[in-house]
């Protein structure tokens, strides 16, 4: 990344992670947000559910929550199909 | 519902926030994809700080419909992309709800449930809204509904109607529970099996998997042969892998090849990384000169590991880098594209 920016290293992780703190801001807004060439990111809520959990032994009501999903753009995947693959 | 941010206030946020100019924003946003593409390319995987994981996961290939005309189609082995975010970003995107925790079906949950059964008791007439409002709510939750309502006649003596109706629901529960026991448990009893099928007994999925390979040109041509080596193997992987994959295989050992075996599901199988495929590539060079065609019937060595597919020793890199090399080679020499990745991938696998 240092390299294509023509910054410093230590400049460029500062950045990285000024980059990842905006992305993570905008998704917990729950606006969903594309990057072209890498796809689109956005949130989705689960709703609250009863589900049998496995280490309780019991039924119980698992809280709503927030999910993260990422749809690869098309030519990313298209790019990387047959990557190191025989 | 969601709302789009677009690229443009994504930079100027960017921009505001960093102290950086908008060009700057700009670029970087265009270059992390390029970084993250680079990435995937060579290693398969990339973490990246703050966000998460993004890493390329084979799907084996299967036979899809065409859902216009409904006829087969052969979809062939392919990587998807797929993006797990870290645990830091998980939480951060969770902070409206980290307050809540599971609750046990018995007890009451969430406050506008409890606060209903307040209203009920002092008057009469409300309490059929109150009993109207109640039938509705167990068709959002209808499993907890029922367990909440018993805990109230110690306070008041409940509506009769009530009182019946949840009678009812328990009645319609248990059987429900049962259900659901059983089939769990049924589940689990397959996975289960299929667990020990997988180690064991090869042969049961190749032969599966035997109708989806007629779609494939190639193998018919060497169909004839797969007769013989079917009886072969059940005896041979019984005796070999039970002990050896456990595991991962950490000593040479051969594998007889059937049909639908191309090295990428033999390594897969022997060391639970289908990517380490070029190692048995270079171990059988004299037997498999075309990487994408294995022939049915033919005994090849799987060499073994000397560290595990997630630690893996240096010795181990240097084979796996060689692998690579000649699978590079070999595509170079065709003139495939591909040839460019395996060459990274040897890179990546070169020790220091």
């Amino acid at each position: 990344m240092a390299e294509s920016l023509n910054v410093s290293r230590k400049e460029a992780a500062d950045l990285l992670h000024e980059t990842t703190r905006v992305l993570r801001e905008t998704l917990v807004e729950k606006k969903s947000l594309s990057l072209q060439r890498l796809g689109n990111f956005r949130v989705k809520t689960l709703k609250s559910r009863s589900a049998y959990l496995p280490a309780l032994g019991q039924k119980a009501l698992i809280p709503p929550r927030d999910v993260v999903q990422y749809h690869p753009s098309a030519g990313l995947k298209n790019k990387l199909k047959n990557t190191l693959l025989p | 519902m969601t709302e789009k941010i677009t690229l443009r206030e994504l930079i100027e946020k960017l921009s505001r926030q960093a102290g950086i100019t908008k060009k700057m924003s700009a670029d970087i946003l265009r270059t992390l994809p390029v970084i993250i593409e680079e990435g995937l390319k060579k290693d398969g995987e990339v973490k990246v700080k703050g966000l998460g994981t993004f890493r390329l996961k084979p799907v084996k290939e299967k036979t899809g419909r065409n859902p216009r005309t409904g006829a087969r189609v052969l979809i062939p082995l392919h990587n998807k992309i797929i993006f797990i975010p870290e645990r830091s970003f998980k939480e951060f995107i969770n902070q409206p709800y980290r307050m809540l925790g599971y609750q046990l079906l018995e007890e009451k949950s969430e406050a506008p449930v409890d606060e209903k059964p307040v209203p009920e008791p002092p008057a009469d007439q409300p309490e059929g809204k109150a009993a109207a409002e109640d039938s509705q709510e167990p068709v959002h939750e209808p499993v907890y509904a029922p367990t909440m309502i018993p805990p109230e006649p110690p306070e008041d003596p409940p509506p009769v109607e009530e009182l019946h109706r949840g009678k009812k629901k328990i009645h319609w529960i248990i059987p429900v529970m049962l259900a659901i026991i059983v089939i769990l448990s049924l589940v689990y009893y397959l996975r289960n099996c299929e667990r020990v099928e997988d180690r064991s007994q090869e042969t049961e999925v190749i032969s599966q998997e035997a109708e989806v390979e007629e779609w494939e040109a190639e193998d018919e041509a060497v169909e004839p042969v797969s007769e013989e080596p079917e009886a072969e193997p059940e005896t041979e992987l019984d005796v070999e892998p039970e002990a050896a994959e456990k595991t991962f295989k950490t000593q040479h050992s051969t594998f007889n090849i059937t049909e639908g075996r191309y090295l990428f599901r033999i390594a897969s199988v022997s060391y639970g990384n289908p990517y380490l495929w070029p190692l048995i590539y270079k171990a059988n060079q004299e037997i498999i000169t075309d990487p994408e065609l294995v022939i049915i019937g033919e005994e090849i060595i799987i060499p073994g590991l000397e560290g595990s597919q997630d630690r893996l020793t240096r010795n181990d890199s240097l084979k796996i880098s060689e692998g690579y090399r000649l699978v590079y080679e070999y595509y170079l020499a065709k003139g495939d594209p591909k040839a460019e990745d395996f060459r990274k991938a040897m890179e990546r696998y070169q020790p220091n």
